[in-house]
């Protein structure tokens, strides 16, 4: 079981002279399981690739499978049910009068009861009281309100694949602390995709990382070899890495270390402290 | 400057909850002034009250003396308070990009050879140079919102109101703007209110106010709330992990100074 896409490219306004390669020829899987975090410059194609894998976007070129079966021949949609996108603008994803429906409206539709008890343990799970927040309508909420309940409403339906973008955007500490519990609860079944400029946030989540730089695969692979690899990806642009770890690429460069860097801030400390000569 | 004198806010049908309480602050020219607080805590009810959009249930908001209550001076505060949305897609009219960035200094009647300078001074500013021709509702996130800050910085205005203006930008992105919002405000006397979560902006500010539940819970320096954990708790404020790596290296015994929150200044301090 996986969702795979494969050799995938993707032109938006294709025909104007507007025409804009957005993804030039991308593969990329994930298994129940497992969480791929997916890195890039902004304008990469992050957006576009979650939008392919989502179903919401077809392909230019190359294809999409979901555990098995692409969308093309058959009567069912593989998408339905089995991949939930949370939307990087939490705005334009929702659409019922009261945060309560828009979260139930997911489960209930895909059969699960009415979707209250669902919606209920999504909205506590992201830290919006069912009772402060049910009622209220989505469209009023603060900039992190309303990312926490556009994810409840993705977390609702259980798929076995979630995607989400930048879902720690806007969010204060208690919602990224959420966010990080959600995925890792999430991982017992179902196969994560996280887009993200916070490194430094989702690293340690991940099985596998992928770079984009301009809709190409500027780095495909674990997290070791990403930071082995991170002096290059930044000297091409395709990724800026935490400051904690520039610390360290820039204190090998400068022969103060040589030790590949470490995402633990502790351990990079006592890396660092032991190299000599700190003042 | 921007003075907020004991302001509140309750938003209509909102059954009475208030949104802001008794809020006093103000913003100088030239000072960089962060609002820190956790989701919800009505950071952009105060953005949007400093520059007009909303006005106070009670208390009083004036931009250079102008009560931002007075009909007749809407514009002057207009004018005066550029803003820059928490969301870009609220404040996108043009249809492409060049357009709306001139959108809000040609309603302020700037002549057309300094409108052009504008707009291109401002693209460049926020990396946008190539794409001034592109339609900005069929942008990236990130793109869409280096088009907000371009439009604002345009009006040129005396006071600029950012709510978290780094949201969606990628790490190098938010450098950049980080050091223009730093220079908007030490090098050009711009009075910046700059709305964030990021222990790294805030840190970068003259000043920053932690609101919780609508109500001021600290206004000092960015080292007192940074090195007050109970505070940025409060402030739903993580330490970025520079600073938890300053941390654990000060605890070792080196020299790193409060407040640190770039890899050049950490290794920098640790081999002088
Ligand atoms: N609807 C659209 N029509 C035309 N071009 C688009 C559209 N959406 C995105 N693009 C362009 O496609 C490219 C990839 O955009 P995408 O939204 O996938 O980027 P991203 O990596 O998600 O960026 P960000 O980090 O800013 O969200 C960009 O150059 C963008 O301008
Ligand atoms: N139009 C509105 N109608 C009713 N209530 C609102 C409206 N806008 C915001 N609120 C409520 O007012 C409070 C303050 O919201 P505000 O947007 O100022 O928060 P914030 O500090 O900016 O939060 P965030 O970090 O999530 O952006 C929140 O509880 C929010 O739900
Ligand atoms: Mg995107
Ligand atoms: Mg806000």
């Amino acid at each position: 079981m996986a969702l795979t896409l494969t050799d995938v490219a993707f032109d938006y306004a294709v025909g104007t002279s507007l025409a804009q390669p957005a993804l030039r020829g991308v593969t990329f899987s994930v298994a129940p399981g497992e969480c791929v975090v997916v890195l890039g410059p902004s304008g990469s194609g992050k957006t576009t690739l979650l939008r392919i894998a989502g179903g919401l976007l077809i392909p230019s070129r190359g294809d999409v499978t979901v555990d098995g079966m692409s969308r093309g021949a058959r009567r069912v949609d593989p998408f339905r049910g089995a991949v939930g996108l949370a939307f990087q603008r939490p705005e334009a994803q929702f659409f019922a009068a009261t945060v309560g429906e828009d979260v139930a409206f997911g489960p209930r539709n895909l059969g699960n009861g009415d979707g209250a008890a669902a919606a209920e343990s999504a909205l506590e799970l992201v830290g919006l009281s069912p009772g402060d927040f049910a009622e209220r309508s989505p469209f009023t909420l603060s900039g992190g309100e309303a990312r926490r309940a556009a994810l409840a409403g993705i977390l609702a339906m259980s798929p076995r694949y979630l995607l989400l973008d930048e879902p720690t955007s806007g969010l204060d500490a208690a919602g990224h602390r959420a966010v990080s519990e959600a995925i890792a609860r999430a991982r017992a079944t179902a196969g994560v995709v996280v887009v993200t400029h916070d490194a430094a946030e989702f690293l340690d989540h991940a099985d596998r990382v992928l770079v984009l730089q301009e809709g190409a695969a500027a780095f495909s692979g674990s997290v070791r070899d990403l930071l082995a690899d991170a002096d290059r990806l930044e000297a091409g642009g395709a990724w800026v890495p935490p400051e904690h770890v520039r610390a360290q690429l820039l204190a090998r460069r400068l022969g103060r270390t040589t030790s590949p860097p470490v995402l633990d801030p502790g351990e990079a400390a006592r890396i660092l402290f032991a190299s000599g000569g700190v003042t | 400057m921007i003075r907020f004198e004991s302001v509140g806010f309750a938003y209509p049908g909102s059954g009475g909850r208030s949104a802001l309480t008794r809020v006093t602050l103000t913003v100088e020219p030239g000072e960089l002034v962060a609002v820190a607080g956790a989701n919800g805590s009505g950071k952009s009810t105060l953005a949007r009250l400093a520059d007009g959009l909303l006005r106070p249930t009670s208390g009083s908001v004036t931009v250079d003396g102008v009560d931002t209550a007075d009909d007749e001076r809407v514009w002057d505060v207009r004018s005066l308070v550029g803003m820059v949305f928490q969301d870009p897609d609220d404040q996108i009219v043009g249809t492409i990009v060049e357009e709306d960035v001139a959108f809000g200094p040609g309603n302020l009647g700037v002549a057309p050879a300094e409108l052009r300078e504008r707009v291109d001074a401002s693209l460049a500013a926020v990396g946008l140079s190539a794409l001034s021709r592109r339609e900005p509702h069929l942008l990236s996130e990130g793109q869409k919102q280096r088009v907000a800050i371009a439009g604002a910085l345009a009006m040129r205005p005396a006071y600029l109101v950012l709510d978290e203006p780094t949201s969606m930008l990628d790490p190098g992105g938010r450098r950049s703007v980080l050091d223009l919002i730093d220079g908007l405000a030490h090098r050009e006397g711009h009075g910046v209110l700059h709305v964030s979560h990021d222990a790294t902006g805030i840190a970068r500010a003259d000043r920053v106010i932690v609101l919780e539940s609508g109500c001021v819970a600290y206004d000092g320096t960015p080292a007192g709330l940074l090195s007050d954990q109970a505070m940025l708790a409060r402030a739903g404020i993580a330490l970025p992990e520079i600073g938890v790596l300053a941390d654990a290296l000060r605890a070792l015994g080196a020299r790193v100074p409060e407040g640190t929150m770039d890899a050049e200044s950490l290794v920098g301090a640790l081999w002088p």
